[in-house]
């Protein structure tokens, strides 16, 4: 966060603490510190008084908390999925070096048979040569 | 998200315990339901789950994308509860009698929850993330896919009509 060059005016402080509430972390980060600078004078800080007494009424209104064995029911769940996950990637990955094996091998055969041919290629005809020879 | 996608179960039950406080409460609000938020909740989690093998460390933060999964699967189960009653309801069943409502004791809370739900939708949700999720600005603005400045008119006046309903009515104005 940069160092605030000057204070906001009060009428944007008064709109950011009407949005956002009391709690200047929450404000967006490039206002932050000039918000602070502003909050020292009592005007300002007799509108964020306000805000939090909004949001102590707010903050009656609790949330139902969730069965006592639903989070270790989460934890089990998300666990077991994490690991079908994980094994799927290894079965992925392991599925890729196989068919990268296998090219290579193919690959390799084919490099053989490329070099093989011309071989036999030239000895049939050696072989032609002498049958001719023999022929004649 | 690295050390889920691994497979530590160290880093799962980070997860999980954060979201089976936090992630529930936002939901239970939206919904109105404990029962719906665990199964949202839960939803959320294994989609984390899933995702973090592919989970890109420049984008979003976790704690956002979470809140983002969750907000649209409440918002799915909200379209379809309106959907079955096939008459435009408001979002949070606040006067229909169930369990979760027995659970707010005090008539303060019931008076809050009321006025939470009888807010607009966009106004409510941007009241929930940045006010009971401790959301910020940006944060808030990427759940909700609007701008900063859009954010801060729904909160404006999300509040000021919050203001009107509970604060005059503590004043007993």
């Amino acid at each position: 966060m940069s160092a605030p060059r000057e204070p906001l005016d009060l009428e944007r402080f008064k709109a950011l603490a009407e949005s956002y509430g009391s709690s200047i972390n929450k404000w967006p980060p490039e206002l932050q510190a000039s918000a602070r600078l502003t909050a020292l004078s009592p005007d300002a800080a007799a509108l964020l008084r306000n805000e939090a007494d909004l949001e102590a009424v707010l903050d009656q209104w609790v949330a139902p908390s969730p069965t006592p064995s639903f989070r270790e029911q989460l934890a089990k769940k998300a666990a077991s999925v994490a690991r079908r996950s994980l094994a799927t990637t290894r079965y992925w990955w392991a599925g890729i070096g196989l068919a990268a094996a296998l090219s290579g091998a193919a690959a390799g055969t084919a490099g053989t048979a490329l070099i093989v041919v011309p071989q036999q290629v030239s000895g049939d005809t050696i072989f032609g040569d002498f049958s001719d020879e023999g022929d004649d | 998200m690295k050390r889920i996608a691994q497979g530590q179960p160290g880093a799962i039950r980070e997860l999980t315990v954060v979201a089976g406080s936090r992630l529930h409460a936002f939901a239970a609000r939206i919904l109105g339901s404990s029962g719906d938020a665990e199964d949202v909740t839960q939803e959320a989690v294994i989609r984390a789950v899933r995702h973090a093998p592919r989970w890109q460390p420049g984008g979003a933060k976790l704690n956002t994308w979470l809140h983002t999964v969750v907000l649209n699967l409440c918002r799915d189960r909200l379209r379809k509860r309106r959907e079955l009653s096939g008459v435009e309801m408001p979002d949070r069943a606040d006067s229909a009698p169930n369990p979760e409502q027995a659970l707010l004791e005090a008539e303060q809370a019931r008076l809050v929850a009321k006025a939470i739900g009888a807010l607009p939708e966009r106004q409510r949700e941007a009241i929930m993330l940045v006010h009971y999720q401790d959301l910020d600005a940006a944060e808030a603005a990427h759940v909700l896919e609007i701008s900063i400045e859009a954010l801060e008119s729904l909160l404006a006046r999300g509040r000021r009509r919050l203001k009107q309903e509970l604060l005059a009515k503590e004043n007993g104005t």
